[in-house]
Order: structure tokens, then C-alpha cells, then sequence
């Protein structure tokens, strides 16, 4: 295991002391199991400096966040062991008893969630308050206004109002920003934050990490930020460490990372990162060049069956007859209240929304939670009901009174679901989770489907060896390909992947999507992928779809929108995507706090009439001033 | 086939599943859990083999011997020749062999109430979670309103009304049993028909007897039988009040609740052992099916996972 690389001499300037504020050396993490202690954390060693960010960065399972816990010693001591030397400027943590480690903890290092972590039922004044006057023994009065002050550096607006409101008010993005404030109450010297920004929304992301950056400055912390996103790496630290189940694979200053990788691993990780631009100048969607993670060589690509002229799916003939049709899609949800039940409003989930998908091609939805790109997505599928519109598939009516039957239905359209996980029922054999599809739909052999699910299997690189098996035996990657064969079965023409990628991590995510390119260049499949994640989208897409508060804002060729996105939102979206790039880490942006609008809607409300300009050949934009951001509206 | 498998966390292809196996060894890790599985085990062959551990039928008159009666434990029989291990009742019955009969009586009454009604509280309870809107409401007003009345009230009126019997006690603690079942199905059954893999089997178009009976059924099936085996210790003990009470099961199969009650009388004329063994062993029954629910329900509990 190496020991933390020399700074280099630039990042040694911004840094100028050389005592480190953290220093941890040989930090080694065993959790009691039945088979005795196994170690989560093999000897582990890094230095963070005053004033000095590292990002901590790995997949699920590296040990990232055992590693800040085992710092602030927040595991439970009769089931973990911490070994090794964790110095806080000079002072040794793991010889202090828990009432000495307990004083250190919020006053001198403080530590934000990725949920963020307020207590329901007090108000967010009541728990700011608590903090400021036992932690730094404030007077009541004092402590108001220290709280007031706190909400203010957190860009809060109308600070003084939002002490009296319950977490619950406020929005995600809002939570965490007074997280934040709460770690701040006591100006620690060291903010550890693990994983701050994964449960929000891209745009909400940027503006946290333009937060803690901006008080990093103003407070003079040193920052620890454990994330899986090497983009957010890329945009907040000075120096990065590369973690690997339970290893230190790498540590070194971040821009030096990113150019002169030297581990294996970390080249893997670095090229499974879809980098949005990267694209720019291509019309077809690309598979990922892959790279190993033991030997750092890059993946050799299928041998082709027959000589083709490229590896990427053809374009589809958009002169064909589409396969689907969705024509002014509407979907409200009544909200109901009062004593009477009476209708008090609705939610405008799916506003007159229309596309079409060719065979063979993908149609991506991007946007971000609330944008009505599931809901539209499920309603494909039959999951909900429509309040308007129509939905043809090929040459059949999926929608209205003259609509085909379900089972005919199912047989040409299928869908993958977010959460591998839960998708698969967790009592079914691989092979009766892949026969169940065909027993319902298909009169065939037990024989024949054997067969047929052996095939599934192997077309999504799994071995038929483990159909015996159950889905708790298998990665979140091996599950999201088996939820693949399983849609594959009855051999549809559509398949909607809803987030299907968004739950894995970022190397098996470059996997699943070279594999789903590849599928649908096999069986011609079309595809309509729900994204919120724009470099992802960029990658499998052939054309694009921006969805925001209900409507589609911008939708055209994939090219056509990203090299010149023309509606405000499409561009917002694009800016608030972090990018893998160093350079980019003294960028600042925009803090400015949106009001999150919603989509509920009194009941009389008449939605406004779709407009849309075509601004490039098939790339058109919806023409309706108000619906924009509040702060994007002049 | 795609070559360009580099997953890093692939699980082993060697891993093979042995759900009960590992079922067993997490159970065991708990002594009190084995404690109770061990007595439960015990007493289960003790009520099923009892004709062959017991020396007569306490059942048939012509085994007993009125002058028998009232024998102390260790007592030994007039005629028969044999010891009488725990003494003897007023009509010269061996109360180790009617402990045994008991024993038969009371089990068996409390596993046939208790699966009857979970059968029929979970049928309901998966129903209301899978149906909603009206359905769901009628079920579950129908279970509030059974659940604000006492159980042993309700039992009461019913048996006053349908007379004494084995059939009919268990008649009514069906009717008292089954709305747990069903609340707890409900509550189990609307957090698993949110997930997933019942969206994925309604997207793949398969039909509802089939998304209900294969899928949800199976996954809601834990906290049940949890459910169940405290509500077979519950059966058992009011079993055993109503017969105490004397409209339970009749007088010429007494359960141990009826040993109890009988003994009771000669309770202050210091004949202690008619109603206190079978009190014991009552409470040892109810006792060890505790324990074990007790260690099911921290095994089955995913969230108290390691």
C-alpha cells in the first residue's frame, strides 16, 4: 500500500504548512462477522492539510465511508475494530476515551450526510439553537441570532423566517444547506462529507458544491469529501484518493490523477466515466472503450461476426413508420382534502406530451425529479392511467376504447426498471424469473424455454451455469443483466429503461450501457431510456427529449441539442453537470437559490397550448415564456 | 457473447444458495431460541406419542380406579401395580397420563385455530393491500371492529351461543384470531406490492391470481408465520381460560385448561398437584413456542440482518 504522494510544488504552494490537520496512518477496519473479524479497511494511510480538500472517491464497498466513521469513531465498538494511527493536529484519536472524542466531534471536525440528517419533529431554529448553546454554550437570545447568522452563510433566503419550519418544508436542497449550517455551528477546523450531494438533483449538486467551496474559503476548513462521481471529484479537490474494496489504490494531487492515472484501477475507473462533450462532431451513439481493472489494458471488443463498417448502432431511417407514437400525453393526479374530500387540486404530472421513436433507435428523456419522465415512461407501459392523449405501438392502438389487449401488448414492448435490486423477486430462481415471461405469453416446451433462457443469458454475458441460482448472489450489475434477459424474452420491439443504469456504479454503468448498445444493434431494438444523468444520455442516445415540470422543452437529434442546446433549461442542465476535468475546479458558478416550482395546479386550471419552434432540422423547442426556473425567468 | 466483462464486484460463480441451512445456523446463534426449539420439539413428541408414554387412557372410565383417588405424587396404584409420578385426580386419574391427553387437546387446538385463521386473515389482509379503494376499506373496518372488542368477550358470547365443544372453541378462536393475521398481512403486503418486482411482473403481463400467489404470497410469508406462533401460545392460554371457565371443551376431554379448573377445588385442601402440573405445563408450552416466535422474528427481521 503506498503512503500519500509527495504534493507536488504547486499544490504544496496552496498549501503552505506542512503539519497536516488530519493525519492517518495504517488505519486498518474489521467488522465482527461469523466467520470472526474481517477486515472492511486494509491499512489505509492519507494526510489532509489545513485549508485542503481530498476527495476520497470509490464505488460501493471501497470502504469510503467506513473510513470517516472510523475517523470520527461513529461505528459501533462491539461489533468493529479500528487499528492504526489517527492523529487530529497532533493529537492521537484512537488512545482518547469517548467523552474526549465526543468534545473533538462537531466543535474541532464535523460531519454532513448524504440524506440530510435534521431530526422530523423539531423545528430547524430549535435544532441549530440546541447545537449553538450546548456545544458553544450561547445564551438563548444569543443563540437565535447565531443561528439567524449561520442560515444567512448558507445562503438560505429569508433566514430569519425559516427557523420556525420543519425539515419536511423545505426542499432536499434546502435540508442539506442547513446541514451544512449545523456542521458549521462550531467552526470546525475539518468537514467530512460523505457522499453531500448524491440524493439531489444535478442542478441542486452544482449549487451545494459552489457552497462548500465558497465557505471553505470564508471558514479556513480543511474538507474531506467522499463521493463515487469523479466529475464532483474533478470540481472540488486538491487531492484525490482512490479507494478499492477496502484499499488505498492511489492517492496524489487531483489534476496529476486525472492525467497520469498510474494504478490500473484508476485508468478503469477514469475511462468508465462518460465525460459530457466527449461526443461532440458524432452523430451515432459509442460504446465505452472498457479497461480493466486488474491489468490496466484495454478491453478487446467483440470480433465481429461479419465485417461491419462500425461498432456503434446504425442510424435508424427516420423516414420509417415510427414504432411509437405518443401524441399530447396527459397525466394529472387529483389531490384530495378537506373534511368533504373535495378535489383541491391536481398534479400536472405529464402536460401534452408527444414523440415518436423509430425501430431501432433511442429516444432519451432527460430531466431532472419531478419532470414527469417516469410517469410518462410508465404510462408506455400501461402502469398508469392517461387523462388524455393516444400511445400507438407500430400498427397497434396501446390507448382508448379500440386498444389491444394487454398480453399482445407485452409481448413487443418491455421495461427495465431502476433498482436491480427489487426488480427481480428475491424468491425466484434465475431460471423461473427469465421462464415467467414465456410460460405466460409463449405455449412452449419446458424444454424450449431452458433453451431459450440459456440463450438470454449468454446474449447478456452471463454464463446459463447460474440459473440455479438466486438474485441476492449476484452484483447490482449482474442483476441489472439478468433484468435485461428477462426483458428480452419475449423478444420485444420497445424497450424503456427507466434509470436503468442510474443505481450501478460508474464502471459496470460504461458496461450495461456497451451492452444495451449492443444488444439493440443485434435485434434492432428501440429503445427509450429515462435519464437524469446528461453524460450518460449522450453517449446511448440517437435523439433527445428535455423534460421540466411536465412538458418536453427541447426535443431533436442528439447532436443537434447538446452542440447547441436552445432552450434556457436544456442549457442549465448542461452547465450543472459536473465534469471529470481539473481545470474546470476554479470555475465558479451561479449560487443563486431556485424556488423549486411545482406541478400542482388548482383544480379550474387550464393548461396553456403546446408551441413549439423547430430551431434545426427535426430539433425543435417549446415556445412557452413562464415555463422556466424562477430564476431562469427575465 | 460480449466479451467485455471487467465487472469488479462480480459475486463468486462457486456461491451456491442453502437458504435453510443458513437459516438454521443464524436461528441456533441464540441459546434462548435453541432453549425453546429444543422444549417445543419435546413437548410436541410428548403430545403426539403420549398413548405410548402414558400408563392408562385417561379418557376411559373403565381404566380409572375410584379407589385411587386423590393419591399424592409417588403414590403408588391399589391394583394396578404402577406409580402414580405426579398423584392422581378425585377419580383416581394418573394426572401424568391426562397431562399428556391434555397436552394433545390444548396443541392441537391452538395449531388448527391458529392456521385456520392465518389462512384466512392473510387471504383477506394480501387482498385488501392488492385491491385498495373499497375493498380494502370494507376488509379492514371489519378487522377494526373485530379488534376493539376483547378477545375474550367475543370468544364468550360465541361459545354461550353454540355450547360447549372442541369444534366450536376452536370456531371461536378462529373468528378472534383471524383479523391480526389480517392487518398484519395488509401492512406487510402494501409495502411489497409497491416494490419493483410486482411492477415488473404486471409490465411482463402476468395475471393477477399468478403476481398474487406466486410473487406476493411468498415474500409476505415471514412476519406471518411469526405472527402465527405467538398467536398458537395466544390460542393455547385462552383455550385454556375458557375451559377454566367452564365453556370450552367438554368435561370428557379435558384439555389442560380443564385439569386446571378441576384441581382447582382441592386446591386449598392442600391436593396441590391436580391443577399445579398442569398449570406448569401449560406454562412451559406457552413459554417455549414464545421463545421460539421470539428468535423467528429476529432471524426473519432483514433489517436485523448482519
Amino acid at each position: 500500500m503506498q503512503a500519500a504522494a509527495p504534493l507536488s510544488p504547486l499544490a504544496a504552494a496552496a498549501t503552505a504548512p506542512s503539519h497536516p490537520l488530519l493525519s492517518v496512518q495504517g488505519l486498518t477496519t474489521s467488522f465482527l462477522t461469523p466467520q470472526g473479524w474481517t477486515p472492511v479497511l486494509r491499512n489505509v494511510s492519507f494526510d489532509i492539510h489545513p485549508r485542503e480538500t481530498l476527495a476520497v472517491v470509490g464505488e460501493s464497498g471501497s470502504g469510503k465511508s467506513v473510513t470517516a466513521l472510523s475517523i470520527m469513531r461513529l461505528l459501533n465498538p462491539r461489533s468493529s475494530k479500528i487499528e492504526g494511527d489517527i492523529r487530529f493536529d497532533g493529537t492521537a484519536l484512537t488512545g482518547l476515551s469517548d467523552a474526549g472524542i465526543r468534545r473533538l466531534r462537531g466543535a474541532e471536525m464535523s460531519m454532513i450526510f448524504q440524506d440530510a440528517s435534521l431530526n422530523p419533529v423539531y423545528t430547524i431554529g430549535f435544532q441549530l439553537t440546541e447545537i449553538l448553546r450546548l456545544k458553544r454554550g450561547l445564551s438563548r437570545s444569543d443563540a437565535t441570532r447565531e443561528a439567524i447568522a449561520l442560515l444567512e452563510k448558507v445562503r438560505i433566503p429569508g433566514a430569519g423566517r425559516r427557523l420556525a419550519s420543519y425539515p419536511h418544508e423545505l426542499s432536499g436542497g434546502m435540508r442539506q444547506r442547513v446541514a451544512i449550517a449545523m456542521a458549521l455551528a462550531c467552526k470546525p477546523r475539518l468537514l467530512i462529507a460523505d457522499e453531500p450531494t448524491t440524493a439531489l438533483d444535478v442542478t441542486i449538486q452544482a449549487q451545494i458544491i459552489e457552497l462548500i467551496k465558497l465557505l471553505q474559503d470564508e471558514e479556513h476548513m480543511s474538507v474531506m469529501f467522499i463521493t463515487h462521481d469523479m466529475g464532483v471529484v474533478a470540481e472540488v479537490a486538491d487531492r484525490t484518493a482512490v479507494m478499492f474494496r477496502g484499499d488505498l489504490v492511489e492517492t496524489g494531487p487531483t489534476a496529476e490523477i486525472f492525467a497520469r492515472p498510474r494504478q490500473p484501477y484508476t485508468k478503469a475507473l477514469l475511462a468508465s466515466i462518460p465525460r459530457l462533450g466527449s461526443m461532440n462532431g458524432t452523430d451515432l451513439p459509442q460504446p465505452f472503450q472498457l479497461i480493466d481493472h486488474r491489468t490496466g489494458a484495454p478491453v478487446a471488443a467483440e470480433p465481429q461476426p461479419e465485417p461491419q463498417p462500425a461498432r456503434a448502432p446504425a442510424a435508424p431511417s427516420s423516414d420509417a413508420a415510427p414504432l411509437l407514437t405518443v401524441e399530447g400525453l396527459s397525466l394529472r393526479f387529483d389531490m384530495r382534502g378537506g373534511a368533504f374530500h373535495r378535489l383541491t387540486g391536481r398534479v400536472h404530472a405529464v402536460e401534452d406530451v408527444s414523440f415518436r421513436i423509430a425501430p431501432g433507435e433511442t429516444l432519451s428523456l432527460v430531466g431532472e425529479s419531478g419532470s414527469g419522465k417516469s410517469t410518462t415512461a410508465r404510462a408506455i407501459m400501461g402502469l398508469n392511467r392517461l387523462q388524455g392523449g393516444t400511445i400507438r405501438l407500430g400498427d397497434l392502438q396501446a390507448t382508448g376504447p379500440d386498444a389491444a389487449p394487454r398480453a399482445i401488448l407485452c409481448r413487443r414492448q418491455q421495461m427495465i426498471f431502476q433498482d436491480p435490486f427489487a426488480s427481480l423477486d428475491p424468491r425466484f430462481r434465475i431460471a423461473d424469473l427469465l421462464a415467467e415471461p414465456m410460460r405466460v405469453h409463449l405455449d412452449l416446451s419446458e424444454d424450449e424455454i431452458r433453451r431459450r433462457s440459456a440463450g438470454l443469458l449468454r446474449d447478456v454475458g452471463l454464463s446459463p451455469e447460474m440459473m440455479q441460482r438466486y438474485p441476492h448472489q449476484f452484483s447490482g450489475g449482474q442483476r441489472q443483466r439478468i433484468a435485461i434477459a428477462r426483458a428480452l424474452a419475449l423478444d420485444p420491439q420497445l424497450v424503456v429503461a427507466d434509470e436503468a443504469v442510474s443505481a450501478l456504479d460508474v464502471s459496470v454503468k460504461a458496461q450495461v450501457i456497451n451492452l444495451m448498445m449492443e444488444i439493440q444493434r443485434r435485434r434492432q431494438l428501440s429503445y427509450l431510456f429515462i435519464s437524469h444523468d446528461m453524460a450518460v444520455v449522450e453517449r446511448i442516445s440517437h435523439r433527445v427529449a428535455v423534460m421540466y415540470l411536465g412538458r418536453i422543452v427541447e426535443i431533436g437529434p442528439r447532436r443537434s441539442v447538446f452542440e447547441t442546446p436552445s432552450h434556457p433549461y436544456t442549457r442549465q442542465l448542461m452547465a450543472a453537470a459536473p465534469v471529470p476535468d481539473p481545470a474546470r475546479r476554479h470555475l465558479r458558478r451561479g449560487l443563486e437559490v431556485d424556488e423549486i416550482r411545482t406541478p400542482i395546479r388548482p383544480p379550474d386550471y387550464r393548461p396553456a397550448p403546446t408551441r413549439m419552434i423547430e430551431v434545426g432540422p427535426g430539433h425543435f423547442v417549446l415556445d412557452l415564456p413562464d415555463h422556466l426556473p424562477t430564476a431562469l425567468q427575465t | 457473447m460480449p466479451s467485455d466483462i471487467v465487472d469488479p464486484f462480480a459475486r463468486d460463480p462457486e456461491a451456491t444458495a442453502r437458504p435453510l441451512r443458513d437459516f438454521a445456523r443464524s436461528y441456533l446463534r441464540s441459546p434462548s431460541g435453541a432453549v425453546g426449539l429444543v422444549l417445543l420439539v419435546l413437548i410436541v413428541l410428548a403430545a403426539l406419542c403420549a398413548p405410548l408414554l402414558s400408563f392408562q387412557n385417561p379418557y376411559d372410565l373403565l381404566q380409572l380406579d375410584i379407589m385411587d383417588g386423590q393419591l399424592p405424587p409417588g403414590a403408588s396404584s391399589m391394583a394396578a401395580g404402577y406409580t402414580y409420578l405426579l398423584g392422581t385426580d378425585d377419580q383416581g386419574r394418573d394426572m401424568y397420563s391426562a397431562i399428556l391427553y391434555g397436552l394433545r387437546i390444548s396443541l392441537g387446538v391452538g395449531v388448527i385455530s391458529a392456521t385456520t385463521a392465518a389462512v384466512i386473515g392473510a387471504t383477506l389482509g394480501l387482498i385488501a393491500a392488492y385491491r385498495g379503494g373499497r375493498v380494502e376499506a370494507a376488509i379492514m373496518r371489519l378487522v377494526d371492529f373485530q379488534l376493539s372488542f376483547p378477545t375474550i368477550l367475543i370468544a364468550l358470547m360465541i361459545l354461550a351461543v353454540l355450547g360447549k365443544g372442541i369444534g366450536n372453541v376452536i370456531l371461536a378462536l378462529v373468528l378472534v384470531e383471524w383479523a391480526t393475521f389480517a392487518r398484519t398481512a395488509r401492512g406487510v403486503g402494501l409495502v411489497e406490492s409497491r416494490k419493483e418486482y410486482i411492477e415488473a411482473s404486471h409490465v411482463m403481463g402476468v395475471p393477477t391470481w399468478r403476481i398474487l400467489l406466486q410473487h406476493l404470497l411468498p415474500n409476505c410469508i415471514p412476519p406471518l408465520i411469526v405472527i402465527a406462533t405467538v398467536q398458537v401460545a395466544r390460542a393455547i392460554s385462552l383455550e385454556a381460560t375458557l375451559s377454566f371457565l367452564g365453556v370450552g371443551v367438554p368435561i370428557t376431554q379435558p384439555s389442560l385448561g380443564l385439569l386446571i379448573s378441576n384441581g382447582y377445588q382441592y386446591m386449598f385442601s392442600g391436593m396441590y398437584w391436580m391443577s399445579v402440573f398442569p398449570g406448569l405445563s401449560l406454562l412451559v408450552t406457552i413459554v417455549a413456542i414464545n421463545l421460539v416466535g421470539d428468535r423467528l422474528r429476529d432471524v426473519l427481521n432483514p433489517r436485523k440482518d448482519s
